[in-house]
Formats: structure tokens, C-alpha cells, sequence
């Protein structure tokens, strides 16, 4: 009986508890139905229709996807966009990492020394795009100058469909240094006596970074892949401003597609298709992700 | 490496300050040999500066607000309170950082809340891109529930023994504690309102209402582009951000926490 | 306490804003970012001088980004309701905006005046603004393209210059070829430093070659786009031969660096490439002439016809147009407005500001008006060509360019790019075949 009753007492707590619990997260559950659940349901709902964005949607059922399926500049946009993603996301890591040791250096000047390596994230858009296209410039460009050194020859970076995409990929580093000051905090965060224990054990500088820095990293790591894929699978601006899909269409991600068709064509119902279809492979991605993350992130700091 | 990767920003200094003259040689000069400057003057006049920049700030301080306000409330009841089903819960939060990633406005989502904005008469106003802020951010609420869980749980097992209800908890004690965090999530959360590109370019109709980023584009014509004066622009979009960044930049450190108890 | 009211006021009313009106009825006029600053210019002032000559009206003039076939913030404003309640679009795309439903039908306003528009402005333009036998703007300029020469380079490198002479027609393109090439340069490392002639260069497009080969694009009475018809497949196999002959990655990277090719209009006006003698000819339009004064005004330059076989005399036109959008506040006060922009007060500015041709007949008798450099433009306006006004016409003009892109970097045949054009965008234009 005892039992029991306080069986039930735990329950009222428990039922007290998530409604209290709820009530603090209640924006997100909103902000969840309103800005995610919605758009995503009325992207494979407008998805069937023909609509140019005036008047009302025409049904038209399948039709958008069975276009899609035959349409080669959506599976080139697809795989341009994979493309991307394989290529920008590692590289990002690194660039982070490498930006966040730059950081961490002991200098005297250390804010205005850190400001000086995180200005080009804040740079806007449109500028740093117009900065780079003459840094790329394949005969005058900083890039091919730099290269020229080493004895590369001069590369047509935005203007060779080989390199085109991979332009796009070094143009997205500059973003790098948000990422990096969350690395840096990360590298701040770890413990010193670890770097003394390994120093007196006679370890390197490379043997510290390798056994004790990348482990500590990989929280960080996973939130940089989750935050690079994302930004990968939506890459719009860069392109947009730089190479408007060009040349031959390889740098035609899937965003500048969909903004294309929505915005330009008038293709309102074909745009919200290929927004769905983007949204199914961004959850795919995200499963994956996280389900692999349980192999490799390390959580024990101590 | 250090020297490559703010080349850009050489570069964009330099050429703002190049005459027209210095900007047609080819191939360009590494630095201005007669410097220019009032390309900066010239710059704020061919586009309406003090207006844009008024917008953006009033943009950015808006986005700042929701995010810190909605994204503290949710991150607290997802670490500060127990109660059943939280951990749970907290899955699709991570799950849509993926989509959320561009935030307000993302290619996956932009189609119907355009049309639904739209329909309700939002749009031309800085609604659709401030209101959303106000209910959390997965990214951001990532970010301080992970900090807060690193605050000892006796100190709101304390205040609870001594009659503090959750509110009080919340703001007296949990609030001033996080702190770092808080400013790590409206730097960023201000930063990206401050370059934000797209969302501007889809919702924002007149040019009284335009911000800087989406104001820069005036530079660009059809037969050509007003370099030196970009440049100029550009250097003008950034200095308020760097000079908020020095201000602020020891709460990064201290701020970020994404190690240990998950 | 009082003051901080006032402040939330303010935040509030600025959140909505809807822009208020002072007695004056006020026409939000959108120009695009596009539009090159002469244009810009002349549009402006047209505006003014429309608000000073009826002071019951204001203009207020925007300038929005967007470019020819990106007019994203028209689509997203009008389908809002904060859309402008005139704006200058490009006329080529005129058909497509009123197939989607963007522009308002002129005609009944039309129908009340005394006089019949379609008879005052020439045809060409007048064609281009019609959808299904409305009128959905009124045509503001034209333009037409011709080849352009250096004349110091051509005598350094000893070339007769009377070779050029307009009187003698239209050179062959064989001979073309031969002089062009003479004109080319590169370094040690055999990159190029000038090339003679790049046929894709600013105004060669796919459809200057296409109509100066005998093509024609649409086959209106079937319905049908033509990309295939043998001249346009000539046309780019002459850009395909040019291309092979000059090496098109070598080519490629020349454009790329004189030029900065992928996104046109990253260039300041005084490095285009003819500008600097990169190249010694160049297609372009009579609109060259206002940005010439300003940064190149020694240039010793020459005009005469495009290159083309059987000495076909071919340019074809462009040109902007004015249009009142979907939602507009006060119709009426912007169809005065319209017709002030695109009368002979507007264009008068624009011929003078920004070295436009008029599309009104009138005004295309009036000599005082331009200078002796454009009567050879003038010329060719009665055998120029226009793009096929479609409701398709964004989509038509990307998958051209993308087939003259594959065509110049020699990565597909002309005949297999054009069908592709043909398979992308005929399915579309057949949702408008009746």
C-alpha cells in the first residue's frame, strides 16, 4: 500500500516535472512545428503542383518528381553538391584546427592578433566573393602567384570545370573563423598537467597533438562535421555571386537550383520538389552522422 | 599560412584605397602608392551608408535578443531541470542543426515560408527574419545547454531548498553563471545577421529597409564594378564588428563547451 | 517611461513599414542593379523630371539588385504585395513575366487614348512587349551590336583598314579568321597576352552568331524552338572552329584573365579588354559609346557589320522596357508615369545619358539628336533581329549559353549541345502551345 502511494507521488512528480520541463522548451517545440514540420510537409504538398508563385497551385500529382528523376542538371546539381560537401568538410577541420593553433600562439598583441585571423569570417559576402574572384585571376591572381613558387602552373581556378568546384571550397575556409574559436575554446579547456605528464614521459610536440589534443577535440570535431555538412548541403551564396552555376553547370549546387527554378523560372512547385528531396537527404546525412559519431567522439575529458 | 589566409583582407584595404587611375592597371598594383582616401567618403555617398548601417544594427541587435532570450529558456529546461523524456528530445534538437544551419532563411525551407510569410503580410518588413529567432535555435541551444550542464547541479539544488521556484533559479542564479555563453551565442548570432545575404535579398522590398550586405551589391553594374569604392564599403561593413569582436573576444574562451556530459 | 513608448513606437512603425503618403500620390519606380550607371542615371532623372512637371506625383526611384534574367526580388516583392508599381525590365523576358502573371495588362489603358501606341513605337521592340496580343510594357531603347575595331593596333600590325569600310558589306568570316589571327600575341609560355578576336567576347552570344549564319530561333506558327535550325548549328560551329583554332583552354584562361568571364561585371569599365587592347575587335552595342567618353575617350576605334557569310548584313536588338507589376497602389498614375519614361521625354534622356536608340519613329527622325556616330546603328535597326519574345525566353537565353559555353570550351559538338536546349526547354514552352 505504501508502496504504492508513493509509487503514485513519483508519478504526479514525474508528470509535474515534464510539464515543467515542456513549458521552458515550448518555444522550440513552436518554432519546431512552425519553421521545420511545416515547410517541410508544404514542400512535398506545393511539390505537386504547378505554380508559378501567382494565382493558385494547379495539381498535377507526380509529375515534378517524375521530371526530376529525367532531369540531368538535378542529379548534376546532386552530385555537385556531394561533391562539395566530401571535399569542403574535411578540409574544413583542418583549416579550423590549424586556425585555432594560429590562435592560440603566445603573443603579445593576443585580441588584436586573434581579431586579425577572424576578421575574413566577418568580411561580407559579396565583397570577399568579388576579392576573391580577382585573387583567382588566373594569370594576376595571389593563388596562381603563390603556386608559381612552388612550380604549379597557372590555374584557371573559377573558369576550368576541374577546379571550379574546388574554388568554391577554398572560397568557403574564409568562413572558417567561427569554427575556429570554438576549437580555440576547446584547446583552452584542456587541462595542462596532460601536456607536463607527456612531456615528462618525453613526448614531442607532434606525439602531444596527436594522443592528447585530436582525442580532446573530437566533441568539437563532431560539431564542426555537423555544422560543415549542413552548410554543405545548402551551399547557395558563394556560387550565386561568384560563377552563377558556370562553367558548364559545375557549380550548380542544389540550393542555387532550387532558388533558380522558384526565383527566375517562375517554378514554384518544381523548387518546393527539390527542396523535399534535399530535406530527405539532409535527415539520411544526419543519421548517419550521428550514428557513426558513437564510434569515434571521445567525451571523457578527465 | 597565417599571412595567406588574411590576404583578402590586405587586399581589400589596399584597393580601397587605390584611385580609379591605380585600379586600371593591369596586373594590380600590390599596394596603393598614393592612397585615396576619400574613396571612404565617396563610398558612404553612393550608397545610402547611414541608413543601411542603422538597419543592420537594428537588424543584428534584434536577432541578438531573440536568440539570447528563447535559446537561454530552452537550453536551461533542457539541462537545468530533470524530467522525463529530456534526453530524448534533445535528439531532434542536434538532428536540425543540420537544416538550420543558414539561419533564418535556408534553401530547404525557404519555399513555403516565403509563400506563408507572404500570405500573412510579413514580408517587406524585418518580421519573417527576426520573429523565427524567437524560438530557439538547435545550434545555439547545443552550445549552452552543454555549458550549463558543466554548472554543479548543488547550486540549484541550494536555492531550491531555500524556496527559489524555477524562475528565480533561472534568472538569478543560472543567468549571471552563464554569462560567457550567452555573449558567445549573440556574437554569433549577430554576426550572421550581419552578413546575412539571402535572407535580406528575399524578404526586404525597399531600399529604406536594406542592410549593408545586401547594400553592397549597388557597387555592381552591368558593364562594370566600382572597385576601389566596394573595397572601401566593405572595410567600413567590418570595422564595427571588429571592434565589438575586441571588446569581447576573452568570452569566447571562456564561453564554449562542448567536451564531457553529454 | 514616456520615452520608451515612443521607442517601441518607433521600433513597432519600422517593423511595418509600409512607406506613408503626403498628399502626393507616390509610384515606387525599381530600377535593377544590372542596369549600367548611364542607364541608371537617365532613369533617375526621367523620374525627376516627371515629379516636377506633376506635382501631384511622387517617384520614388529603388535601385534593387537582380540582373537581365534574375529578377528574384520583383518575383518575391510582388507576390508579397510589397512589390514596386513600375519597374524597368529587360523586354526579352517580357512574355515569361506575363506568362507567370507578374505584369499588368496595358491594353484597356491603352484602349483610352486618342492615339494607337503600337504605331508610334517601331516594330521590333513593339513585338517584344506583347504577350498573346497584350501589351504588357512599353519599350524604352534599343540598341543594336556591331563589330568594333582598334585602329591602332590594325595599322601596327599593317592591316587595310578599308577592308573595314561598312560600304563593303560584311567581311567573310574565312577572311575575318585570317586577319584576326594576325592580331594574336602570348608570352614564353605561350599563354596569350592579346588575342585578335574573340567571338564570344561581351556581345557574341549565341544568338549574334546564329542570326549572322542565317539562323532563326523559334518557329512561331509550329510552336517550336528551332536552337537546331542549320544556320544557329553554323553559328556555333564558327565559334567551335574559333575556339579549336585558338586552343580553347588557352582561350578560356585568357578571357578569365582580361575579363573575369564567370560572373560578368567584376571588372571596372576601363579594363574591358578593348578598352586596353587586349583585343583588337570586339561585338558590342551603340551603349559603349557613354562609358568610351568617360574612360577611353582616345581611343581611335572603327564599326562596321558582323562578320558573316554571303554577306548577310545581321545584328539583332535588345533593349529595356518599362512595366506596371502586378499589386500596383494607383494604376492610372503609373501608366502616366510609364508613358512619360517610355516617351519621348524619357528616351531623350536615355539617347543622351546613356547612348541609347530610341524606340519611338519619331524620335528616330530627329538628327539633332544623336551624333555621327550613330547613324550606322540607326542604319540597322530595319534588318535587326530580336530574341524570341517567350515565355520561356530566361530559361531559352541559359540553356543558349550554357550550349555556347560546351561549344567553346570544345567539350561538345554544336549539334548535340543544340538538341539538348532544344530537350530542356521545348517541354516547357509546351505547357504554352495552343
Amino acid at each position: 500500500m505504501t508502496m504504492k502511494l508513493r509509487h503514485h507521488r513519483g508519478v504526479a512528480k514525474d508528470i509535474r516535472s515534464l510539464l515543467l520541463g515542456l513549458l521552458f522548451i515550448s518555444p522550440w517545440i513552436f518554432g519546431f512545428f512552425l519553421f521545420l514540420a511545416y515547410p517541410v510537409f508544404s514542400n512535398f504538398h506545393l511539390g505537386m503542383t504547378e505554380y508559378s508563385g501567382f494565382g493558385e497551385p494547379e495539381w498535377i500529382g507526380l509529375k515534378n518528381y517524375q521530371e526530376l528523376f529525367h532531369d540531368s542538371l538535378f542529379w548534376t546539381s546532386l552530385c555537385n553538391t556531394f561533391y562539395y560537401v566530401i571535399l569542403a568538410v574535411p578540409l574544413g577541420v583542418v583549416v579550423a584546427i590549424v586556425l585555432a593553433l594560429a590562435m592560440n600562439q603566445r603573443v603579445r598583441e593576443v585580441s588584436t592578433y586573434r581579431a586579425l585571423l577572424y576578421i575574413p569570417s566577418i568580411a561580407p559576402t559579396f565583397a570577399l566573393s568579388m576579392m576573391l574572384i580577382w585573387i583567382l585571376n588566373p594569370r594576376y591572381g595571389l593563388f596562381n602567384y603563390i603556386l608559381g613558387f612552388l612550380h604549379i602552373p597557372a590555374i584557371n581556378w573559377l573558369g576550368d570545370t576541374r577546379f571550379s568546384k574546388l574554388a568554391i571550397v577554398l572560397v568557403a575556409q574564409f568562413g572558417a573563423g567561427q569554427i575556429a574559436l570554438i576549437f580555440l575554446a576547446a584547446l583552452r579547456a584542456i587541462p595542462p598537467h596532460l601536456y607536463d605528464a607527456a612531456s615528462l614521459d618525453g613526448a614531442g610536440a607532434w606525439r602531444k597533438f596527436w594522443y592528447i589534443t585530436l582525442p580532446l577535440l573530437t566533441p568539437t570535431i563532431l560539431y564542426d562535421i555537423i555544422i560543415g555538412v549542413g552548410l554543405g548541403l545548402q551551399v547557395f551564396v558563394p556560387a550565386y555571386i561568384m560563377t552563377d552555376g558556370g562553367p558548364l553547370n559545375s557549380t550548380m549546387f542544389t540550393a542555387l537550383y532550387i532558388y533558380k527554378n522558384a526565383f527566375e523560372y517562375g517554378r514554384v512547385g518544381f523548387a518546393a520538389a527539390v527542396s523535399g528531396l534535399l530535406f530527405l537527404i539532409n535527415a539520411t546525412v544526419a543519421v548517419i552522422t550521428f550514428w557513426s559519431s558513437r564510434y569515434w567522439v571521445n567525451y571523457n575529458l578527465e | 599560412m597565417s599571412l595567406f589566409y588574411i590576404s583578402p583582407i590586405y587586399w581589400m584595404l589596399v584597393t580601397a584605397l587605390k584611385s580609379d587611375h591605380e585600379l586600371s592597371q593591369f596586373p594590380p598594383t600590390l599596394w596603393s602608392h598614393d592612397p585615396v582616401w576619400s574613396n571612404f567618403e565617396q563610398a558612404t555617398k553612393t550608397f545610402p551608408f547611414l541608413t543601411f548601417l542603422g538597419n543592420t544594427i537594428l537588424y543584428a541587435a534584434l536577432v541578438m535578443a531573440g536568440s539570447v532570450l528563447s535559446n537561454f529558456v530552452i537550453a536551461y529546461g533542457f539541462s537545468r531541470i530533470k524530467w522525463p523524456g529530456r534526453d530524448i528530445l534533445f535528439y531532434p534538437v542536434v538532428a536540425s542543426i543540420f537544416i538550420f544551419i543558414q539561419f533564418p532563411v535556408n534553401p530547404i525551407t525557404m519555399v513555403p515560408m516565403f509563400a506563408l510569410f507572404a500570405k500573412v503580410g510579413m514580408v517587406n518588413s524585418y518580421l519573417p527574419l527576426v520573429v523565427p529567432t524567437f524560438f530557439g535555435n538547435p545550434f545555439f541551444v547545443f552550445l549552452l545547454r552543454q555549458f550549463m550542464l558543466q554548472i554543479p547541479a548543488d547550486i540549484s539544488e541550494a536555492a531550491r531548498i531555500d524556496g527559489a521556484n524555477e524562475f528565480q533559479i533561472m534568472f538569478r542564479i543560472i543567468l549571471p553563471l552563464a554569462r560567457p555563453a550567452l555573449v558567445v551565442v549573440a556574437l554569433f548570432a549577430g554576426v550572421g545577421a550581419w552578413n546575412d545575404f539571402l535572407g535580406p535579398l528575399i524578404y526586404l522590398h525597399n531600399d529604406k529597409l536594406y542592410t549593408l550586405s545586401l547594400g553592397l551589391t549597388y557597387f555592381k553594374t552591368m558593364h562594370g564594378i566600382q572597385f576601389n569604392l566596394l573595397m572601401a564599403a566593405s572595410c567600413l561593413v567590418v570595422l564595427p564588428v571588429v571592434v565589438v569582436f575586441l571588446f569581447f573576444h576573452r568570452f569566447f574562451i571562456e564561453g564554449v563547451t562542448l567536451g564531457g556530459g553529454k | 517611461m514616456k520615452s520608451q513608448i515612443k521607442t517601441l513606437f518607433a521600433i513597432g512603425s519600422f517593423l511595418w513599414f509600409t512607406g506613408g503618403a503626403y498628399g502626393q500620390t507616390e509610384i515606387k519606380f525599381w530600377l535593377n542593379s544590372s542596369l549600367a550607371a548611364n542607364e541608371k542615371n537617365a532613369y533617375q532623372k526621367a523620374a525627376e523630371e516627371f515629379g516636377q512637371k506633376n506635382p501631384k506625383f511622387k517617384v520614388n526611384v529603388e535601385v534593387v539588385p537582380g540582373s537581365e534574367t534574375d529578377v528574384a526580388k520583383l518575383m518575391t516583392a510582388v507576390r508579397s504585395g510589397a512589390g514596386p508599381d513600375v519597374a524597368v525590365v529587360d523586354r526579352f523576358t517580357i512574355a515569361q513575366r506575363a506568362a507567370t502573371g507578374l505584369l499588368v495588362d496595358l491594353t484597356p489603358l491603352m484602349k483610352k487614348e486618342s492615339k494607337d501606341l503600337s504605331q508610334e513605337y517601331s516594330e521590333g521592340p513593339w513585338r517584344e512587349v506583347l504577350y498573346q496580343n497584350k501589351a504588357y510594357a512599353l519599350p524604352t531603347n534599343t540598341d543594336a551590336r556591331v563589330l568594333f575595331y582598334n585602329k591602332q593596333l590594325l595599322k601596327e600590325a599593317g592591316i587595310d583598314l578599308s577592308e573595314f569600310d561598312p560600304a563593303k558589306g560584311p567581311m567573310d568570316p574565312k577572311r575575318f579568321q585570317e586577319i584576326a589571327f594576325k592580331l594574336n600575341q602570348a608570352d614564353s609560355s605561350g599563354a596569350y597576352t592579346r588575342i585578335g578576336f574573340v567571338p564570344w567576347l561581351e556581345q557574341g552570344w549565341g544568338y549574334t552568331w546564329g542570326y549572322a549564319f542565317g539562323g532563326s530561333f523559334f518557329d512561331f506558327a509550329n510552336c517550336k524552338l528551332t536552337a537546331t535550325d542549320p544556320g544557329v548549328v553554323k553559328g556555333y560551329q564558327f565559334l567551335y572552329d574559333w575556339a579549336k583554332a585558338l586552343n580553347p583552354r588557352k582561350a578560356r584562361n585568357f578571357v578569365d584573365t582580361y575579363w573575369q568571364w564567370p560572373s560578368v561585371g567584376t571588372l571596372p569599365d576601363a579594363q574591358m579588354p578593348f578598352f586596353t587592347g587586349r583585343v583588337a575587335f570586339v561585338i558590342t552595342g551603340n551603349w559603349i559609346f557613354a562609358t568610351m567618353k568617360e574612360v577611353a575617350p582616345n581611343l581611335d576605334y572603327g564599326v562596321t557589320y558582323i562578320p558573316a557569310p554571303n554577306g548577310l548584313k545581321s545584328t539583332w536588338s535588345g533593349g529595356w522596357s518599362v512595366a506596371i507589376l502586378q499589386g500596383a497602389k494607383n494604376v492610372e498614375a503609373a501608366y502616366e508615369f510609364l508613358r512619360f519614361v517610355a516617351g519621348e521625354e524619357g528616351q531623350t534622356l536615355l539617347v543622351k545619358k546613356a547612348a541609347s536608340l530610341p524606340t519611338i519613329k519619331a524620335l528616330m527622325q530627329n538628327k539633332d539628336l544623336f551624333a555621327p556616330e550613330y547613324s550606322f546603328f540607326l542604319s540597322l535597326l530595319p534588318v535587326s533581329k530580336s530574341r524570341p519574345p517567350l515565355p520561356v525566353g530566361a530559361l531559352y537565353w541559359d540553356k543558349l549559353k550554357e550550349a555556347e559555353e560546351a561549344v567553346i570550351t570544345n567539350s561538345e559538338m554544336p549539334e548535340e549541345a543544340l538538341k539538348a536546349v532544344v530537350e530542356a526547354v521545348q517541354p516547357q514552352m509546351d505547357r504554352f502551345c495552343k
